[in-house]
């Protein structure tokens, strides 16, 4: 047995079912992109399946790109995910290096921190939606009639009572509403995935060199600039690998967004597919080559950006 | 120095109470979901009954009779157990290959096994109805949700553990060889205990 030949055995099977898993999916969706092919049709039922008869060219991604949702939701698609990246790196990277330091109960800071990580992605989306960003329900709510309360009450002082009289009562955001439900996405994904970051994060915070950061105090450096200039070089690994997984979770948000709007005024490209998808196979199947293409410019951008942190 | 130490001595309890408030925060949702799954439907709407309510267990009651909560919870259950485990099968030999004997080709193959992640699920949906209803048959059973949640989920199973690997000092694999551990005793006694914090979970 040569030296190569056990590794190489090893890895066979997870090579070889990753294939398979990508090239049969993928050829098929390829082959529905270019023919017509719906569910369900009384007009012209041989489309109903697929067959090289029904070859249609280019046409279904003509279609797509001239729908009318299809620029929108790429835009969409990219706002999600960039919002989501930057978000939880910075409140990664503060909250791992805040629990860095032992301190008094710890161990039920971070079991607290990591739970939103376990809660279910459509278990998610109900409880904010519901329970916390519902204008008349949730929290949102609440809080917002709070306020008011408080206004009010303070309208009746004497001589500051006619500086609140001037103020409008406060109006409760919705948050299913066209411009708004993005941004209810970007919340709750950004409070469930955080606490990957962090746990990524607190891992290799463990690593560091800590004489480094002493030798730097002694020469006067103060907390940011060590932050700045020992811990996010040291960091720089653990931050590509969560910007890369993270966006590639996100790239293809579906359950969330179903959740809080149904899509209204707030799709990505796999929503769109879903709604291609009840009935017209061959517009769903372009949108998903479009989707993979995106998903591949995404990948190629971050490791150009990243790759070289990624394997040292 | 004085300034020193004055300022650590404000840290210290600055720093850790800011920790517990974000930790409060972060755990607030779901504590809210908890709290408020003991309200009946009228209370959880009302502001006056924020805090002060009289707890019940008929949600719960509820969710057993009316919507056959077990049975989907055991769905969860095995389908999420046979995921994790056969991924792991397939995931932890890769990885050791990966991160103790690299070939040049090693990060080709760890980029492209994550590229195969980056097909959106709803991308392929259609053809793996088509697929597995039309032509396979195991179309709604346990056995196709166990194999599409295992190998979506094969990729992230083989870059956390092969991220965790890397860390695991070479020396301590090397110490074992000298020893004469076979590479399986190898797996199982040094890797396994070591990097027994990465066992990956599936998000489902």
């Amino acid at each position: 047995m040569s030296k190569r030949t056990l590794p190489r055995l090893l890895q066979t099977p997870a090579v070889l079912l990753l294939l398979v898993w990508m090239l049969v999916p993928l050829s098929m969706t390829l082959f529905f992109s270019f023919i017509r092919y719906v569910l369900n049709s009384t007009v012209r039922p041989e489309w109903m399946t697929p067959s090289f008869t029904n070859w249609r060219g280019l046409g279904n991604y003509e279609y797509v790109l001239n729908a009318k949702d299809f620029w929108f939701a790429i835009q969409n698609s990219l706002l999600i995910v960039g919002s989501i990246l930057v978000l939880t790196v910075i409140l990664g990277l503060g909250i791992a290096v805040l629990i860095n330091r032992s301190f008094p109960g710890r161990g039920i800071v971070r079991v607290l921190l990591i739970s939103p990580f376990f809660v279910m992605p459509a278990v998610n989306a109900v409880l904010w939606i519901n329970m916390i960003l519902d204008p008349v329900l949730g929290l949102n709510g609440l809080a917002i009639g709070g306020i008011n309360n408080v206004v009010d009450s303070l309208r009746d002082f004497p001589l500051l009572g006619h500086f609140f009289s001037l103020w409008p009562e406060f109006e409760p955001i919705s948050f299913r509403a066209t411009q708004t439900s993005a941004y209810a996405v970007i919340m709750m994904v950004t409070w469930q995935w955080t606490p990957f970051a962090v746990l990524i994060f607190m891992t290799s915070l463990q690593s560091e060199d800590e004489s480094q950061k002493e030798a730097a105090t002694l020469d006067g450096a103060n907390a940011w600039s060590k932050f700045r200039n020992l811990t996010v070089p040291h960091l720089a690994r653990p931050i590509a690998i969560v910007v890369m997984i993270q966006s590639i979770f996100h790239l293809s948000l579906y359950a969330e967004i179903e959740i809080v709007s149904r899509g209204n005024g707030n799709k990505n490209l796999p929503y769109l597919i879903g709604e291609f998808a009840t009935n017209n196979i061959g517009a769903a199947s372009a949108t998903g080559i479009f989707a993979v293409i995106l998903a591949n410019i995404v990948a190629i951008f971050l490791l150009r950006m990243i790759g070289k942190s990624l394997m040292d | 120095m004085a300034t020193v130490t004055h300022s650590s001595r404000l840290g210290n309890i600055l720093w850790p109470t800011v920790a517990w408030m974000v930790a409060i925060v972060f755990f607030f949702p779901i504590f809210w979901m908890v709290f408020t799954s003991f309200k009946t439907n009228a209370d959880a709407v009302k502001p006056e009954f924020l805090f002060s309510f009289t707890p019940t267990l008929e949600n719960y009651a509820n969710m057993a009779k009316n919507y056959d909560y077990w049975r989907f919870a055991t769905n969860s259950v095995i389908t999420s157990t046979f995921a994790t485990l056969f991924a792991l099968a397939v995931g932890v030999p890769a990885a050791y290959a990966m991160a103790f004997d690299p070939s040049a080709r090693t990060k080709d193959v760890l980029v492209w096994m994550l590229s195969t992640k980056m097909l959106p699920a709803a991308a392929v949906l259609y053809p793996m109805t088509f697929l597995t209803k039309n032509m396979l048959g195991i179309f709604d059973t346990h056995f196709l949700v166990i194999l599409v949640l295992c190998l979506i989920n094969l990729p992230i199973v083989i870059w956390m553990l092969f991220t965790y690997f890397k860390e695991i000092p070479k020396e301590i694999i090397e110490a074992g060889k000298m020893d004469g551990v076979s590479t399986w005793g190898e797996i199982k006694d040094i890797l396994i205990p070591l990097a027994w914090g990465a066992s990956p979970r599936q998000p489902c």
